[in-house]
């Protein structure tokens, strides 16, 4: 299940028309705070998957809205406490594949631990730190966030050429191949441009679309390297996942034909001048009028 | 739990001023070749909001902790990791904190004050007393060193 997302709003009781211009015209990253801080608690309690997958979407979602906000610091807080989630995540994902049962046992093992190396984490005081500097962090206007899509979009543009698809193409099976590690980047840069769209209250379906169908192609592999794995005896098994992974990847591809232009739009849509460039404007040309008096 | 005016201060950021000066002041630390393994910085926006005009200067990780926004103890030095490490942070703690590192006794902080936006460079082992002050800059000589 994935939680609803609100579109860039205007404060909730604006006392005056300028402060409801002002309010709607940034981003404020408060309420995906208070989801990662409730999130964090509930897989402090009782660590059920689904926690922890919101956990890791607040975190990536909160790390696209420091960019748009222009902070460099906070990332790597953020991606700290994304490896750990990550590292319970993954083990989810494949026990939701229902592998075979001597698979599913060692799984499970593994993931207790990484479950509690996470909530080990979330009592650090690194976690509190980072909640604390995350909570004084103030809203960001919508220009910048704007500014900063169109390069989170030329990202996702030059990650997405052909030798990547012409690579999976030649039917990755590892999930050390140098394909796969492409087309994983290209996810996590896709996504990145979804998360900014939603930030921005912008139309980001086909977007969510190709994501999704990079997701599904990224465990796919995953599930495929466990299939292979020595607990994993089932031959049957493995080839289901050979066939789903094929069938993955041809969707992909068509997703990405689909979504290429959208992106392309995104690049070349214009750029919003800030208050700070557009007085750095102002001082260039004051400069430049002063030479030739 | 942190009383109402220590939240307030929390969440004050850098004048439009102070930032663009700070800006100019990291241009004049890549200037002088400073370069970082690890950047630690204070929750505190305006400690955020420093860090994050280093952050080219930083070969690494940065990392926040709340252990910046108190008195300096033995546990911020546990949690300083790396040969060449920035820590960004607030006055009088960081005054203490060289002060201790250098002489030993963070009460000996008068003799090691910080304007708004100095850097201090600290050479030796990350123990008490066992670190040499190799430079104070002021903010003033890092903007100019940012023009050469």
């Amino acid at each position: 299940m994935t939680e609803g997302w609100p579109a860039a709003r205007a404060s909730a009781s604006p006392k005056s028309k300028v402060q409801s211009e002002r309010a709607s015209s940034e981003v404020a990253a408060d309420e995906c705070v208070a989801r990662l801080v409730r999130h964090g608690q509930a897989v402090s309690a009782n660590g059920e998957p689904e926690d922890v997958h919101q956990l890791r979407v607040c975190a990536a979602r909160l790390r696209v809205w420091l960019r748009l906000a222009g902070i460099t610091t906070l990332h790597d807080d953020l991606g700290w406490l994304r490896t750990a989630a990550a590292s319970v995540r993954d083990l989810d994902v494949q026990l939701e594949a229902a592998p075979p049962r001597a698979l599913t046992q060692r799984l499970a093992r593994q993931r207790s631990t990484a479950l509690a190396e996470l909530q080990r984490c979330l009592t650090l005081e690194r976690y509190s730190a980072l909640i604390s500097a995350l909570r004084a962090l103030p809203p960001v206007s919508i220009a910048r966030a704007t500014n900063q899509l169109h390069a989170l979009a030329a990202r996702s543009l030059s990650l997405g050429q052909q030798r990547t698809w012409r690579a999976m193409a030649e039917g990755p099976t590892s999930a050390q191949s140098e394909s796969v590690h492409a087309l994983h980047r290209l996810r996590r840069s896709v996504r990145r441009v979804r998360y900014a769209l939603n930030w921005l209250g912008l139309d980001a379906r086909d977007i969510t679309d190709l994501q999704e169908a990079l997701g599904d192609v990224c465990n796919g592999v995953l599930h495929l390297s466990q299939a292979a794995s020595p607990a994993a005896t089932n031959k049957a098994f493995r080839l289901r996942q050979q066939q789903e992974l094929l069938a993955k990847a041809s969707s992909a591809l068509l997703c990405w034909k689909h979504t290429k232009p959208i992106l392309e739009k995104l690049v070349h849509a214009p750029v919003h001048h800030t208050p700070r460039t557009r007085r750095a404007r102002q001082r260039d040309a004051a400069r430049r009028g002063a030479t030739t008096h | 739990m942190p009383g109402s005016e220590t939240l307030l201060d929390a969440a004050r950021p850098l004048t439009d001023e102070g930032a663009e000066r700070w800006q100019r002041a990291a241009r004049g630390l890549d200037k002088l070749e400073l370069r970082f393994e690890r950047l630690y910085h204070s929750p505190w926006l305006r400690a955020v909001q420093t860090a994050s005009a280093l952050h080219g200067l930083v070969d690494g990780e940065t990392h926040v902790t709340e252990l910046l926004a108190c008195a300096p103890s033995p546990k911020l030095l546990s949690t300083l990791k790396g040969q060449r490490v920035a820590v960004v942070g607030h006055e009088p703690w960081l005054s203490e904190l060289t002060a201790w590192l250098v002489t030993g006794n963070p009460e000996h902080a008068r003799g090691f004050t910080f304007k708004k936006g100095s850097v201090a460079v600290l050479e030796g082992t990350l123990k008490p007393g066992q670190m040499a002050l190799s430079s104070l800059l002021p903010p003033k000589v890092l903007r100019q060193a940012a023009k050469g």
